[in-house]
């Protein structure tokens, strides 16, 4: 049975959502022999510095490149969450930095709550890494793309040299997202 | 023979990792396709190994040899990784040969970008064909265009509008279109279609009458129009592509004689985003090429090609375009080029070799290594210890910073144009026949998301606000509801644009004469408010226009009220995840604060800076910077042309270390260090006032009098005894000569630092002018005076006995000991002492008798003039010369050993109460009576910690009036032991 994934990154610029959204596209696309398209946010959405990256998944072809059913959704400012968290589908996930969305709006979704950002400085060292950390936790709470996949996508994205330290925040979000949901609502 | 695949592997180790996408695409496919090659006889005419002359055509060659779509489409994506990997390791070679010394860099960036565009837009274009054919390939196809709307040589992603011609087929097209994304994503790059999914179809493509259909009603993403502006055919029919220049793109232009909403729309939307884009902080730790400079240069050149209607697509042809059409500027545009051309090439070299990433991080070596290679591929190099990266940084910050100022000055040539071609500008005629609020409510429906409105805000301000009363007579004329649903819908602006509505609050405030409004002011604020709580993103919004115009935010903070500012701060306290964002987040926040707990004494002071050093007002929590601002200004005083600039340069001097003061007291610093930074600035004012009056007086009467020894300025009152924030300059001129022009001349510059002193807020008053009737007393004079025995002649000694030399000699200085202090003060001081102890003891029972009077700081039973008069008492007996402060009350207490510990309790008790009145004055009032109600206020200022509001008020009363019956009680024993050790009983 086919499936389609539509996944939205969602929060403020300069917090690496669009290389997220190029980062799962790409890991689906070439590395896990999936199709994928991903698209961004441009124009006066972006005015005061909002930033939106969609991803679609699916095992066949791609009709339309924009999701509006959202299966999940990452939240990295209030402000995001407050917009976008209507257009999650009903069982779908709301995944938020604990640190910075205080308020997720009730619904049929799943919230899963994590200290993304946190993570990113306290265990890799390095707060600019916040979108490979959430890269990982939407992979294991997706499962739609392969870790592997998304590993060969992330050394074939970032700078050389810096290869190590992002690949470590994806682990360390792939983990974060195994570990028992304290943050976890439905 | 070497694998070729190989080596071109160890070739691209030099380029980034992203090309690990088409090194593994070629990796999979080659083999397969070498062999189908090989099978037909075609290895010889198909360059797989170097970069082809012709790409199109060996696609189709590459394209007849797979068995099946799927092998077809697989050889494509294998045939152009091949020929993108060798096209970009020859592009590093020819930029690396061209920069080794060339004449002039930015004409070879610019070749290098514009070669770079053509050559990736035709391998690209030609891939994206042969694919899109063999999708569409025996299917019913409407007639199409694909227009490449970005950067022509962007390899990150290709932005691409795609129009059809609304027929039959258009299904199979965005089938085609979503397949041909896909094989894109695979081996190319990823598409991206913004124009077309704007319209709101579901689907890749829209027609003309759709796009026409969605722009009639608004003006909608201006990004996108600045997209099919300078959109160019990739694929497809040129005459659709013709077509949908000529009926939606071309109006977007300005067309005399033709409705122009779209066009100034459009440069609304754009050059609001300009601003908004010169309104974010540069990164202290990253750098982005596209934000930091790119993005705005490009909508900038797009704004101003529709105004001078250039139709060129590309940016380096735009310029030219406009260098040709709009000469006067030609500076400008050619400066914006070679920035264009160093941003360009420095991004593209970066996301070759580095990564595909907007956004450069410098915060590791690793980047610093990586920046290194793109600098020496740039032509740096090694300096001594200075490393190429560092040289390239350098010219990014020098290229950034003249893009913001640049843009900044172009966008006053588009307000121009705006003002004449405006739909509004009908209502600028003072005959206009409708209704001006109604009618531009109504029409300005239109524009609504755009923020650019500079120009009808300057129409408002000038020919005396006559647009503005017109404005305010026509709305008072409708009916409340209209009144208020058009005042809403200003308000409703907020989202978008909030420095749009507070510029026009400030106006409105700004012109309180006019009819109306006060009315319209309290009204549309009240709006704001409520939308500014509510509306998503308010804090960044905010902070984006503090940092782009503090001095807008400071003087809408001047006029908004402290229920106000206690809103903002609430708005501000959200989570900001950027640090350069917090950081800007946290100054206005204090900014905001300051103006919380402010008194209008202090906000003139803080309106003033404003305007005049808006960087100062992002620098209140850095004594230093503003420090080395009032210091580079009295340096600048000299420098300046004329005498009154000069003065007013001096003046600003006196504002900004009052300022920087009035914060470092709201901070809780210590009166003593204020007291004494206070009486340095305003000793350094009125001495250098002085040289600046009297060469002011030199010049009219072209003669100089001779005063060096004769002159001499003493500050007196509360500036003698060293104590900060008076309400006045008490200032005596004494003359040792009786020389009538010596006085004149003196006279005549005392009336002029009196009308410059007058100026920064602080009334001058001169002792002694009230008996003489002069600002300049002679010494003669004065001497005559204090010979006859007056009653109250101790207060005028108490005056001279504080006085502190500004301006003068020392030769002057110990003339006035040995004719004015010695005989009439100290030497009388058993009568002056017991003048003063009478004094004290008759307002204290003035006061006892009243009841309970205000707390007054200064003047009440136990206040600081009791510990001021008992230092003078002190300094008359002892023949001192220090100033009266608390200073003194060390040396005495030094002096006085057996009552040290009165004196020890007296100097902490005066320190205390200079700390509280200070704080009342920059929070509170410049008024010595303690309302009880602020002195949490007060409290919070002297930095006291108290759990709540209520509870700081009442104890820092409580501690006051604790503290001033022990001084009353300690002056009062003092003073009276003092009259007995001189032998004295009353004074009458």
């Amino acid at each position: 049975m086919s499936f389609r994934y539509e996944i939205r990154l969602s929060g403020a610029g300069g917090q690496g959502l669009l290389l997220a959204g190029k980062i799962i596209a790409e890991a689906a696309a070439i590395y896990d022999g999936k199709l994928a398209t991903q698209a961004q946010s441009y124009g006066p959405e972006a005015r005061g510095g909002a930033s939106k990256s969609e991803v679609v998944i699916s095992d066949e072809d791609i009709d339309y490149p924009v999701a509006s059913n959202l299966d999940l959704l990452l939240a990295l400012t209030q402000e995001s969450v407050d917009a976008y968290v209507q257009d999650v589908k009903p069982g779908g996930i709301v995944l938020v930095d604990s640190g910075l969305v205080a308020d997720v709006p009730e619904g049929d979704h799943r919230v899963v709550s994590l200290p993304i950002a946190e993570t990113a400085r306290e265990e890799v060292g390095k707060g600019a890494t916040a979108n490979l950390v959430a890269v990982g936790i939407i992979a294991r709470l997706s499962n739609v793309v392969a870790s592997s996949a998304i590993e060969s996508a992330i050394r074939a994205r970032v700078p050389r040299g810096t290869e190590e330290s992002n690949l470590k925040a994806f682990r360390v979000g792939y983990a974060l997202a195994g570990e028992p949901a304290g943050g976890e609502s439905s | 023979m070497r694998d070729p695949f190989l080596m071109l592997e160890e070739d691209t180790e030099s380029l980034a990792n992203h090309v690990k996408r088409q090194l593994h695409a070629a990796r999979r496919h080659k083999d397969a396709l070498i062999g189908k090659l090989e099978r037909r006889g075609l290895m010889g005419d198909v360059h797989l190994w170097q970069v082809a002359p012709d790409p199109a055509s060996e696609m189709d060659l590459v394209a007849s040899v797979g068995d099946s779509l799927e092998e077809r489409l697989e050889f494509l994506g294998c045939y152009f990784s091949l020929q993108f990997l060798r096209m970009n390791l020859a592009c590093i070679d020819s930029l690396r040969l061209n920069l080794i010394s060339p004449p002039d860099r930015s004409v070879v960036e610019r070749q290098f970008m514009e070669q770079a565009g053509v050559n990736f837009r035709q391998l690209s274009g030609s891939y994206m064909q042969k694919i899109l054919d063999l999708f569409l390939a025996g299917g019913e196809a409407p007639t199409y265009a694909i227009l490449g709307v970005g950067t022509k040589a962007d390899q990150d992603d290709i932005d691409i509008g795609v129009i059809d011609d609304g027929g039959t087929g258009r299904d199979e097209l965005n089938e085609a279109v979503g397949l041909m994304s896909r094989e894109m994503l695979r081996y190319a790059t990823t598409l991206h279609c913004h124009i077309s999914e704007h319209v709101g179809q579901k689907g890749y493509s829209a027609s003309i009458p759709e796009y026409l259909d969605m722009l009639n009603k608004a003006v909608h993403d201006f990004v996108i129009i600045s997209e099919m502006l300078n959109g160019a055919l990739i694929l497809g029919d040129r005459g659709i592509y013709r077509e949908f220049r000529e009926k939606v793109v071309s109006r977007y232009y300005h067309r005399p004689g033709e409705d122009s909403k779209w066009h100034v729309g459009y440069l609304r939307g754009i050059l609001g985003e300009v601003r908004s884009l010169i309104g974010r902080p540069l990164g202290r730790e990253r750098i982005h090429p596209k934000d930091d400079g790119l993005r705005m240069i490009k909508a900038t050149l797009s704004a101003l090609k529709t105004i001078h209607g250039v139709e060129e697509v590309s940016a380096w042809r735009i310029v030219d375009g406009l260098q040709s059409k709009a000469p006067w500027n030609r500076e400008l545009y050619g400066r914006l080029s070679r920035a264009l051309s160093f941003l360009e090439v420095f991004r593209y070299v970066y996301q070759l070799v580095v990564a595909q990433e907007e956004e450069i991080f410098l915060d590791d070596e690793a980047m610093q290594q990586n920046l290194d290679r793109v600098a020496e591929i740039l032509g740096y190099r090694h300096v001594g210890i200075v490393r190429p990266g560092t040289h390239l940084l350098v010219d990014y910050y020098e290229h950034v910073e003249n893009v913001r100022k640049d843009v900044d000055t172009l966008s006053r040539e588009a307000t121009d144009h705006l003002k004449e071609t405006t739909v509004f500008a009908d209502m600028f005629d003072p005959e206009y026949p409708g209704n001006v609020a109604e009618d531009f409510a109504r029409r300005s429906v239109f524009f609504r998301g755009t923020t650019f409105w500079r120009d009808i805000l300057e129409m408002l301000t000038i020919d005396d606000g006559r647009l503005l009363k017109r404005y305010l007579a026509d709305l008072g004329s409708l009916s409340p509801a209209a009144r208020d649903k058009i005042i809403e819908r200003i308000a409703s602006c907020a989202e978008y644009a909030p420095g749009t509505v507070m510029a026009l609050l400030v106006i409105l405030a700004g012109s309180a004469a006019c009819e109306g409004c006060d009315a319209l002011f309290a009204d549309l604020h009240a709006a704001f408010r409520e939308k500014i709580r509510t509306v998503p993103y308010a804090a960044l919004n905010l902070i984006e226009l503090f940092y782009r115009r503090p001095h807008l935010v400071n003087r809408y903070l001047l006029y908004a009220g402290s229920d106000s500012a206690n809103e903002l701060s609430e708005v501000l306290s959200t989570e900001i995840w950027d640090p350069e964002v917090a950081d800007w987040r946290d100054k206005l926040a204090r900014l905001v604060d300051v103006h919380g707990r402010t008194s209008r004494y202090f906000k003139r002071f803080i309106e003033r800076v404003g305007e005049e050093y808006p960087s100062c007002l992002t620098q209140i929590d850095n004594q230093d910077a503003l420090r080395d601002t009032s210091r580079g200004v009295l340096a600048a005083v000299d420098a300046e042309e004329d005498t009154p600039s000069r003065k007013r340069r001096l003046g600003e001097f006196y504002d900004l270390e009052f300022f920087r003061m009035g914060l470092a007291t709201l901070s809780g610093s210590p009166a003593s260090q204020i007291d004494s930074e206070f009486t340095e600035a305003a000793d350094t004012y009125l001495a250098q006032l002085f040289e600046l009056c009297r060469r002011e007086v030199d010049e009219t009467t072209r003669f100089r009098v001779a005063t060096h020894d004769l002159l001499a300025i003493y500050a007196t009152g509360g500036l003698g005894r060293e104590q900060a924030y008076d309400d006045d300059f008490d200032l005596m001129i004494l003359l040792n000569t009786s020389h009538e022009e010596v006085r004149s001349y003196a006279n005549r510059i005392a009336a002029k630092m009196n009308a410059e002193i007058i100026k920064r807020g602080t009334l001058p008053h001169y002792r002694l002018a009230d008996h003489f009737g002069h600002y300049v007393t002679m010494m003669d004079e004065l001497e005559g005076f204090l010979v006859v025995d007056r009653p109250d002649a101790f207060i005028d000694k108490s005056q001279l006995l504080e006085a502190r030399m500004i301006v003068g000699t020392r030769r002057f200085e110990r003339e006035f000991r040995a004719r004015i202090i010695e005989p009439f003060v100290f030497a009388q001081s058993a009568e002056y002492i017991a003048h003063m102890r009478d004094e004290i003891e008759s307002r204290h029972r003035d006061a006892a008798e009243r009841g309970r009077a205000p707390d007054n700081v200064k003047d009440g039973t136990g206040g600081m003039r009791d510990i001021l008069m008992l230092l003078l008492m002190y300094k008359a007996v002892c023949r001192l010369w220090e100033p009266v402060n608390s200073k003194l009350l060390s040396a005495l207490a030094a002096i006085d050993r057996q009552h040290r510990g009165e004196l020890v309790f007296l100097s902490g008790a005066l320190e205390f109460l200079k700390n509280l009145r200070n704080a009342y004055r920059m929070a509170v009032g410049a008024e010595d009576e303690l309302r009880p109600e602020y002195l949490h206020i007060v409290a919070s200022a002297m930095g006291l910690d108290y759990e709540s509001e209520e509870e700081a008020g009442n104890r820092l009363l409580l501690a006051y009036r604790g503290c001033t019956t022990q001084v009353a009680e300690t002056v009062t024993r003092a003073a009276g032991r003092l009259v007995r050790a001189m032998g004295g009983g009353t004074s009458n």
